[in-house]
């Protein structure tokens, strides 16, 4: 069913104010409504309003994680990003500043699509339905993103790579994130979901592991494949480290060892390097130890939160998640 | 270059009914213009270039080496500290180089910081205050240097540093440090390093570093005729004037325009640090950023507002400014916030009347919150009208919030407990939410006050469900 048709059965569902909108002439411009949720979309919209939900955008103000770190938002710094004003008004890739309202629905629709005179940016022009939309190509640009993004260096980091050339290997934002429904019809729209680093078969296609011998010594090579910018991109509490242990004949295995870690640290974290792999980029590391010329085997993790329990003995099967690994035999 | 822009007062539906068209808006005008950068320009005009001395020539290095170097002499070691208190202007640059020096001994390093601060020129308190400031980007850097040359800013005149210092304390890690800081920045009348005392006072692991802090408290207190250190930072908190008002130098307000200036900025860093620098400063302050409510650009308004709010009672001098600006189309939410958080009661009617339709519903909910922090029993009524079922959630909420502030006693039952279920979640705006159930909570006959304040706070979970259990009691006794 397409949205046209929805729009006569999703109206009749939202009351008189809205059945103004198919009752008159079509050619009827639609009066500028004051939207007080997103919830409002979801009337029209279900299929988005279904797969928003679902995403971390839609938690941005219930996230355990930030409202331990913002001290549930008493930090009020913490409200620019997770709680913003739609970013049209604001301006695309200026910063975003805070609401004061619907703070709950934290990167909502209205935030990503609701334009100064109230309009709704999208793809198509259509003035009669509730919403307005508006075709404005900036929607899906990188720098829509990067309001929020960017602070980081996403946008630039997605700028300087491969991916942002034009031509066939063109990739930007929301191709990867957010791929077309269906990709015969684009008509269909593109999925609202926004995978990132909750999702870790994403996580996976960014990177290859590739491990061999020079030697005898082991010589792990890392490349990031997948990701459009750095791996791990965007928010610094993502680490992603690389492991090795011992693979004993008698099938017992060694304590892990930590090799490497890819990470962007905190502002505090004062003199550590940033670490993280950029988009199409290789490293090569080699493990200079006796015990690796046994059999062993080589494993990248992946973690949303830097620190292990105990740094001294990380634990990454328990504290973090499996990207990829591979058996080395001696 | 003068700009006048205006400013449409945008407006939405009334919000009380189903979403409707947008009413016309009244059109206000107002000038903007480039009011940050236009006074660090002037400002740097009148305060003139940090120059660096003149060229030394090799005459001179030979001699203040010679001096440093002999510090250390038991025979010569006191003419030399004489004699390096009392040096030319053009020899700090040496004196600069040899504190940055970690290669030089201590005792050398030391006489250069002594020097530098007797010195106590523009350049002078500029090399001890970036050495300080440098353990922010290198690793490792030495606390003692930068504890000796907090200690020594203080012992001077340059008021200048204290916007810079006041930044430095949302970094520094090193206890010792953080004294003198805190100890210099009340040389200057800026008490905000009080806080970081009591923190060093409880917290650190030395006994020594304990006391340390504690005495800071006590001689700062009595320096100023308070008994206690608590009197003395309720004093510089409620800022009713028991303590003196310095005036800011030229200096002074040149580094708080560069904040304001920066506020424009696109990294946040600096933004953050900006906010939390300028809510901490003097009162006299506030008169600065009541002037960047004029600024054309939207951030530096916008975080001026939450600078003045943050300064609370000591933003009070801008309630006038931030009234006159309220309409501001793209930062009035948070003048609306800052109104309340400076505590200008005079505002209440303007608050009261942005409550109401044809205000967008934006403009409402932060009308609302402003009333919550002025906290006024008059505005009880107004409010009520706001946090029944029917009004939209967002402004029932805050509304809510605030006629529990404002008029704890009689606030209806229902409407709080709404408000406690809502808490209870966890995941709502609690930080405002607590501060207005607390002030209900405080207001019930028998209210164990000890037990929400020492709620553990390990995790804000754990808080919120005891305190949701004292509200359900108290709750209960209510019916
Ligand atoms: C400039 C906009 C912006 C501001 C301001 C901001 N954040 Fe975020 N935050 C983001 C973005 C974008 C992400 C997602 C990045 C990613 O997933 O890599 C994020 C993600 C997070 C996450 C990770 C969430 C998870 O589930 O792992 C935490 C925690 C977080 N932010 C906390 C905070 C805190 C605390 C503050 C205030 C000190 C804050 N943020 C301020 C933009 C912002
Ligand atoms: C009463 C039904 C209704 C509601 C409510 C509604 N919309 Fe729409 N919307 C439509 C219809 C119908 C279309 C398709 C118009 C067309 O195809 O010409 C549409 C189109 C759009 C588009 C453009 C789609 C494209 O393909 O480019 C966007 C974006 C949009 N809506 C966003 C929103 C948002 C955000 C909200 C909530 C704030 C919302 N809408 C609420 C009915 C609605
Ligand atoms: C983080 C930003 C963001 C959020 C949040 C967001 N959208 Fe979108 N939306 C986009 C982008 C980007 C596009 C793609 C535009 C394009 O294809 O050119 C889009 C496309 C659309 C379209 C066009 C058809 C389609 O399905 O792709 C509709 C309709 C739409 N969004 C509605 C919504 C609604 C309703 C919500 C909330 C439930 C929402 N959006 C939340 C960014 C967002
Ligand atoms: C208004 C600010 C804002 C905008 C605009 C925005 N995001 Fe986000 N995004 C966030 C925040 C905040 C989070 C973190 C939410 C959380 O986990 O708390 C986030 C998280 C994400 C994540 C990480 C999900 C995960 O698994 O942790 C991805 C991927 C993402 N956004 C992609 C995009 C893309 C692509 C666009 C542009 C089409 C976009 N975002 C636009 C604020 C924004
Ligand atoms: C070629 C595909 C591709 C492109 C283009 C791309 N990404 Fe990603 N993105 C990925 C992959 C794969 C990951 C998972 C690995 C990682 O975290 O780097 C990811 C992860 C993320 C995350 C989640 C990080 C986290 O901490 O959870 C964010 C946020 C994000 N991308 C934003 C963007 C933005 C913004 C753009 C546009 C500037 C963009 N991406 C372009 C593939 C892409």
């Amino acid at each position: 069913m397409n949205l046209k048709s929805l729009a006569g059965i999703a109206v009749a569902a939202l009351g008189g104010w809205a059945l103004v909108a198919i009752f008159h002439e079509p050619a009827k411009a639609h009066a500028p409504v004051a939207w007080e949720s997103s919830k409002q979309c979801a009337e029209c919209h279900r299929q988005v309003h279904d797969e928003w939900s679902g995403s971390w955008h839609a938690q941005a103000w219930t996230d355990e994680e930030v409202r331990k770190l913002s001290e549930n938002f008493s930090n009020t710094d913490c409200i620019d990003c997770h709680a913003p004003q739609p970013v049209f008004e604001t301006g695309i890739g200026n910063r975003p500043l805070a609401r004061s309202t619907r703070r709950a629905e934290g990167v909502d629709c209205i935030s990503c699509h609701q334009m100064k005179d109230g309009r709704m940016a999208g793809t198509l022009d259509n003035p009669t339905v509730p919403c307005r939309p508006s075709a404005q190509r900036e929607l899906n640009r990188p720098e829509s993103c990067g309001g929020c993004h960017n602070q980081h260096g996403t946008v630039d980091q997605w700028k300087a790579s491969r991916y942002a050339q034009p031509g066939p290997g063109f990739q930007d934002c929301v191709s990867c994130h957010m791929p077309l429904r269906d990709p015969a019809d684009p008509s269909k729209g593109r999925v609202h979901v926004m995978h990132g680093g909750h999702d870790i078969e994403l996580v996976r296609s960014a990177v290859a592991l590739r491990v061999t011998r020079a030697e005898g010594v082991p010589v792990v090579e890392v490349e990031n494949v997948g990701a459009g910018h750095n791996y791990p991109t965007d928010e610094r509490s993502r680490a992603s480290d690389i492991f090795w242990r011992e693979l004993a004949s008698d099938g017992t295995k060694g304590e892990w060892r930590k090799l490497y870690r890819f990470r962007n640290p905190y502002r505090f974290e004062v003199g550590e390097p940033n670490t993280e792999l950029p988009a199409g980029q290789t490293i090569t590391l080699r493990i200079e130890d006796e015990l690796a010329r046994r059999e062993i085997e080589v494993a990248l993790f992946y973690k949303l939160s830097p620190y292990y329990a105990d740094p001294a003995r990380p634990d990454p099967e328990r504290e973090a998640a499996l990207v990829h690994s591979a058996r080395l035999a001696p | 270059m003068k700009r006048a822009l205006v400013l449409l007062a945008l407006s939405a539906a009334c919000a009380e009914e189903a979403p409707q068209s947008s009413t016309p808006a009244p059109v206000v005008a107002r000038d903007l213009r480039d009011v940050a950068r236009a006074n660090v320009v002037r400002l740097e005009a009148e305060v003139g270039p940090l120059a660096e001395p003149a060229s030394e020539d090799a005459e001179l290095v030979e001699h203040v080496t010679g001096l440093l170097e002999a510090v250390e002499s038991a025979s010569l070691g006191r003419v030399a500290r004489e004699e390096l208190a009392s040096l030319a202007p053009a020899s700090l640059p040496i004196l600069a180089r040899w504190l940055d020096d970690a290669e030089r001994p201590a005792a050398q390093r030391s006489a250069a910081i002594e020097a530098l601060g007797s010195a106590d020129t523009r350049y002078s308190a500029e090399k001890l205050l970036a050495r300080i400031e440098a353990m922010r980007t290198r690793k490792n850097d030495e606390a003692w240097v930068r504890a000796h040359c907090a200690w020594r800013l203080g012992q001077g005149t340059q008021d200048w540093i204290v916007p810079r210092m006041i930044r430095q304390m949302r970094y520094e890690t090193d206890h010792e440090t953080v004294i003198w800081m805190a100890r210099a920045l009340a040389r200057f009348g800026n008490l905000s390093g009080l806080d970081a005392l009591y923190v060093v006072r409880q917290k650190s692991s030395a006994q020594e570093l304990r006391d340390s802090a504690n005495l800071a408290l006590y001689e700062l207190a009595r320096e100023r005729g308070f008994d206690a250190p608590e009197a003395l930072s309720s004093a510089w908190f409620s800022s009713d004037g028991r303590l003196p008002a310095p005036t800011l130098s030229g200096a002074r307000q040149l580094e708080i325009w560069r904040v304001v200036a920066g506020f424009a900025e696109w990294q946040l860093r600096g933004v953050d640090d900006g906010r939390f620098t300028l809510a901490r400063e003097n009162p006299a302050a506030a008169a600065l950023l009541a002037e960047a409510l004029s600024d054309e650009n939207r951030y530096i308004r916008t975080h001026a507002a939450q600078s003045l709010e943050r300064m609370g009672a000591r933003g009070r001098a801008a309630g006038p400014a931030l009234l006159a600006a309220l309409d501001d189309p793209e930062a009035g939410i948070f003048l609306a916030e800052a109104l309340g958080g400076v505590g200008y009661a005079p505002a209440e009617a303007e608050l009261v009347a942005r409550l109401e339709p044809p205000r967008s519903l934006e403009v409402r909910t932060a009308a609302a919150r402003g009333l919550a922090s002025l906290g006024l029993p008059s505005s009880a009524a107004a409010l009520d009208r706001h946090t029944g079922e029917s009004a939209p959630r967002d402004l029932r909420f805050s509304a809510g919030c605030a006629r529990l502030r404002c008029s704890p006693a009689d606030a209806p039952l229902a409407l709080v407990e709404w408000l406690v279920t809502d808490y209870a979640t966890g995941t709502g705006e609690t930080y405002s939410s607590e501060p207005a159930l607390r002030t209900w909570y405080a207001a019930r006959p028998n209210a164990d006050l000890p037990a929400w304040d020492s709620a553990p706070g390990s995790t804000p979970g754990e808080r919120i469900r005891v305190r949701v259990e004292l509200l359900r009691a108290a709750l209960g006794a209510g019916r």
